[in-house]
């Protein structure tokens, strides 16, 4: 053939290439809600709170009751599918809250999280494990206090 | 529209071209397309061999659209019409170290990136109306799919399914709020519309179907072919809007709906609905060939 040094380069190149998906393929990294949620919960009962879960196809939600404090906790999707669902719960609760890292904000924060979720991701698949940091939906009475709390327990997460 | 073969010389051309293995620009970029395509699309397959074994993932076409196949076959037999056989420019070879580069990373993302920088650098680097830049238009096309779709449906996923909401909502006189369609008549009917639900994986696959089959064909682009091609587009929302809306009016034929052979009956209404409608686009230019 014309080019068969060529042809031979290319073939090894598309094997080589192959092989190295091959070797490192693994599924795509999807938030554990379901981790998520007991992280959750063990966080709330280590800080003196009791605690009820209801569970949802969109994930857990948590309610804490402590003293006169009473509220609602729950990893908010960074892609806002369960954003809705969630903001129509907190009204039961009080006033959201958006908890990412150890920042709050207002409304869900946007740019970061999903930068970080990207990254994750990538680095998932290319066999690391970079863990990942869930955004968190709060709401709370407004006897909570709940900027004083420690939250670093829940700023990141192995899955 | 230009002709080609007297056009003056593009930034970088001929002047600039070396002939490394005796490589064509044609070839190179068929090389190039095939590389990433199997780079791409090599975990989303494995996953499928995995999950339903290599007979049955071969029979379900890898897990990968037959519009996103056939849209690989058109840039290959483009490229092979290409009578003018130029050899690799300079520039080609920096495109092809960064697509190869890319492909022996292991994570198909990068081979996405790099086919849609490839895509974008072929058609600039084209003229009009050569099979160069039909194979482009139709590698940009693919490349939305795979790169450009998945990033805007991340960072964009509450603004496209508010889109996808309200039209459902405006369908069935529901109350719509973010993702989330209820029946304000029918307490306990409520959709929550995840990103996988948006209708915009499927306007990316009609909007190739339209392209793959105009370039192919050499179909020039008119009021009509547009026409075509925004039909195909709208028929694809509208058929994953009323799937939605039966969803939501008829909660109990949920699962067939979203899962069994509804979805099955949905894709292939959305298959004939999209193929018509650019088939009808292009119907002067491909019975022409005949």
């Amino acid at each position: 053939m014309r080019f068969s040094r060529a042809n031979s380069a290319a073939a090894a190149i598309i094997l080589l290439s192959l092989t190295a998906k091959l070797v490192v393929s693994r599924p795509d990294l999807m938030p554990d809600l379901a981790f998520s949620g007991e992280a959750a919960q063990t966080f709330l009962t280590a800080n003196g709170f009791s605690v009820e879960v209801r569970p949802h196809k969109l994930g857990p939600t948590l309610y804490g009751r402590k003293g006169s404090c009473y509220l609602m906790l729950a990893e908010a999707e960074v892609t806002g599918v369960n954003a809705a669902l969630l903001a129509s719960l907190a009204r039961e609760v009080g006033p959201e809250q958006f908890l990412y890292g150890r920042r709050f904000f207002n409304q869900p924060p946007l740019v970061r999280p999903t930068l970080g979720l990207l990254l994750a991701r990538q680095l998932h698949l290319m066999g690391f494990n970079p863990g990942r940091r869930p955004l968190w939906a709060i709401a709370s009475n407004g006897q909570c206090r709940i900027e004083q709390m420690n939250w670093s327990a829940l700023a990141a997460l192995p899955r | 529209m230009t002709n080609a073969a007297q056009a003056p010389p593009l930034p970088g051309g001929s002047s600039d071209s070396i002939s490394l293995a005796g490589l064509r620009r044609p070839e190179l970029f068929a090389f190039l397309t095939l590389l990433a395509a199997l780079n791409m699309y090599a975990a989303i397959a494995l996953e499928a061999i995995r999950a339903h074994g290599a007979a049955a993932a071969i029979g379900n076409l890898m897990n990968v659209s037959a519009i996103v196949w056939f849209g690989y076959y058109a840039v290959f037999a483009i490229l092979r019409e290409d009578e003018q056989q130029a050899p690799a420019w300079r520039s080609d070879w920096a495109v092809a170290a960064l697509v190869v580069a890319a492909a022996l990373l292991p994570v198909g993302t990068a081979s996405a990136a790099a086919f849609f920088l490839m895509s974008v650098y072929l058609f600039a680097t084209s003229r009009r109306s050569t099979p160069l830049r039909r194979a482009a238009i139709v590698c940009l096309a693919l490349a939305g799919i795979r790169f450009v779709a998945p990033l805007l449906m991340t960072a964009l996923t509450q603004w496209l399914i508010a889109i996808d909401v309200r039209f459902v909502a405006s369908l069935t006189g529901a109350t719509a709020a973010a993702n989330m369609i209820w029946d304000p008549n029918s307490p306990g009917s409520r959709l929550i519309v995840a990103p996988g639900c948006s209708s915009l994986a499927g306007v990316g696959l009609a909007i190739t179907l339209w392209a793959t089959l105009n370039q192919l064909f050499r179909v020039p682009l008119s009021a009509r072919v547009a026409t075509a091609g925004i039909a195909a587009v709208a028929a694809t929302i509208t058929i994953n809007a009323s799937r939605m809306a039966l969803m939501l009016k008829h909660p109990e034929l949920y699962d067939f709906i979203h899962d069994g052979g509804g979805a099955e009956i949905s894709k292939w209404l959305t298959l004939f609905a999209v193929a018509g409608a650019c088939l009808v686009g292009a119907k002067h230019e491909i019975f022409a060939r005949e």
